[in-house]
């Protein structure tokens, strides 16, 4: 399940960030015709706003999946089991704010498509874009639950486990 | 429990989440929410914070240009630029006794001008710039203190993500941050170069020198390392000059980073998605950190404790350097518990109150700020850097690393100490220019 997840969100944070890739093509495009001929695209300020909502939202499943995030980690240090236990708390309490943010965008959404909010320049509604940022935001339930589940199962584990956020970062530091 | 009990116990709490492992920026969140609905009353309220502040940052422009500056240094790094630049530096200065060293400070400074992170500096600079010192028989501590050290100044030159964070947070323009960055930057590799010089004359076996290079030689190498030190020229000369904006900066800096990579047939298709999705984790984390201190702020700023406290040492008549002393030593403890951009983030809620009813020049503060986390990334327990380093190099030995740091440390230090005594150094350029 976590590698299917992690898949998943690989492709989500990719397509995002390239669609940030093209708005800096785009950018160019757009610093050319106003310098050089006084004629800026119309509306890029507004396809900016919106794209960049898009891309940020896609980062969070692969930060989740990845286990990307600041977290001093010095009590684990005690016993390996107190590290996965103590892990799996600030994992389900992660789990939590997702939920939470997950549900909180969705009914800002709705809000922005019941009051049929548009951008300044070229009155696009917003709300598919939103629509867009709560389904990435959504998508980091299930990323954070499959982390939960794993963590659970080491926490869980018979065996005494190494420290898998461990690797080349301090041992203070899950990132 | 009055307002300000609860901020005091919030603050308590939220540290107390920290040392249990939750990252720190879900603690911000979940303590600082807990404290606004016990202050509020309101749940509706405390559950909208979570929409509301995730939609302030996701829309945020200035905040969006760390994305762009991110993916920026990643191409950099697959593009070679940093070897670019190492090798200008080494044909004009190689020559010296530790030139190779100083030559990693300056590869370090101009790499950091380009990828914005002290952690991405530190680690392209070691790829290229350790097996060419080890080759010249340079002490293992001089390389990895030299490396550690160098990285620092991805964080201090502009274009500086943390700098984004702290202007975001504090509502300054990431343009003048970026302005006063330049003069301290220059400070800290000028004392970079002479901790080297210094290291040498306790230690001279400690690093070779190498044939000094004819002037035609030097040049084809500058020839050659053109592109870097282009693309340096024009985003940040495009910024400053005002051609664009930092956001427009940041997308034709991405642009030809990507274009420089694509032409030197040093990316592939492979290389491309995962630096995309490298770069994704490290995007999130920053959002959610800052999501997780806009949070936690609105719950300090309700219980009224940063301006009680500001208010509190403005009564006891302490002298203004004293207080900022003490602020930057709490900051330099901090950084041996905490991660020190973490650190910097949580407290300002309540510092910068303190340090505005001062008099001090935001800007500056940001300044020093940076410097103070320059610092933690280099000293233990914690020091970043320091394990970017080692993962990069298992077999060279922490107290080997450390012992290297420790007279970059000093010259840190000093920097800093010049920077708060002095704070035209900072102040000087953004205020020259306004």
């Amino acid at each position: 399940m976590l590698q299917a997840v992690r898949r998943a969100s690989r492709w989500l944070a990719i397509l995002g960030l390239a669609a940030l890739l093209v708005l800096s093509v785009l950018m160019i495009a757009d610093i050319s015709g106003r310098e050089l001929f006084g004629r800026p695209i119309s509306g890029f300020s507004d396809a900016t706003d919106l794209i960049i909502i898009v891309a940020a939202a896609a980062c969070f499943p692969a930060s989740l999946a990845n286990r990307q995030h600041i977290a001093v980690r010095f009590a684990g240090m005690l016993h390996w089991r107190l590290r996965e236990g103590l892990d799996l708390l600030g994992h389900l309490f992660m789990l939590l704010v997702f939920v939470v943010i997950a549900w909180q965008l969705g009914l800002y959404t709705l809000d922005v498509f019941s009051s049929g909010q548009t951008t300044w320049l070229l009155r696009v509604p917003v709300w598919p874009v939103w629509g867009t940022a709560t389904v990435l935001l959504a998508v980091c339930v299930p990323v954070q639950l499959a982390q939960v589940v794993a963590i659970l199962r080491r926490f869980l584990s018979p065996q005494p486990l190494d420290d898998a956020a461990a690797d080349s970062s301090p041992p203070a530091v899950e990132a | 429990m009055g307002s300000i009990e609860t901020g005091i116990l919030g603050l308590l709490c939220l540290v107390i989440a920290i040392l249990l492992h939750v990252p720190v920026g879900i603690a911000m969140i979940v303590v600082g929410a807990a404290g606004y609905f016990i202050l509020t009353g309101s749940l509706s309220s405390m559950l909208s914070l979570f929409g509301t502040e995730t939609v302030n940052m996701l829309t945020n422009r200035d905040f969006a240009v760390v994305m762009l500056f991110l993916l920026m240094g990643g191409f950099a790094g697959i593009a070679g630029l940093s070897a670019d630049i190492y090798r200008v530096a080494n044909a004009w200065i190689g020559h010296f006794k530790g030139g190779l060293a100083m030559a990693t400070i300056l590869g370090c400074a101009g790499f950091g001008a380009i990828a914005g992170s002290s952690i991405a500096t530190a680690a392209t600079m070691a790829k290229i710039a350790l097996p060419e010192m080890e080759k010249r028989r340079y002490s293992l501590s001089l390389c990895a203190g030299t490396l550690a050290a160098g990285g620092t100044l991805g964080s201090l030159n502009p274009p500086s993500i943390i700098m984004v964070i702290y202007a975001v947070q504090v509502e300054q323009f990431v343009i003048d941050l970026f302005l006063a960055a330049i003069l301290p930057g220059i400070l800290s590799v000028v004392l970079f170069i002479a901790a080297i010089r210094l290291q040498l004359l306790l230690d001279p076996a400690a690093a070779g020198s190498e044939p000094r290079r004819g002037f035609p030689e030097r040049l084809r190498e500058t020839r050659r390392g053109l592109g870097p030190i282009l693309i340096i020229v024009i985003v940040m000369g495009g910024i400053y000059s005002g051609f664009f904006t930092v956001n427009e900066g940041a997308g034709v800096g991405l642009v030809l980073t990507l274009i420089f990579a694509l032409l030197r047939r040093t990316m592939t298709g492979a290389t491309f998605l995962e630096t995309l999705y490298e770069s994704a984790g490290s995007i999130a984390m920053l959002y959610l950190i800052v999501i997780g201190a806009n949070i936690f702020g609105y719950f300090l700023t309700l219980s009224h404790m940063p301006s009680e406290i500001a208010g509190w040492i403005e009564g006891q008549g302490l002298p203004p350097l004293v207080v900022i002393f003490s602020l930057v030593l709490m900051y330099i403890l901090l950084g041996c518990v905490f991660d020190a951009l973490a650190g910097m983030v949580l407290t300002l809620p309540f510092v910068v109150p303190i340090v505005a009813e001062l008099g001090y020049d935001l800007v500056w503060w940001g300044i020093v700020n940076v410097m103070v986390i320059e610092i933690g990334m280099i000293t233990p327990p914690i020091g970043i850097n320091v394990f970017v380093i080692k993962g990069l190099r298992p077999d060279i030995p922490l107290r080997t690393i450390f012992r290297g740091i420790a007279p970059f440390l000093i010259a840190n230090l000093v920097a800093l100490l010049l920077v708060i005594l002095f704070p035209q150094i900072a102040t000087w350029l953004p205020d020259a220019l306004r």
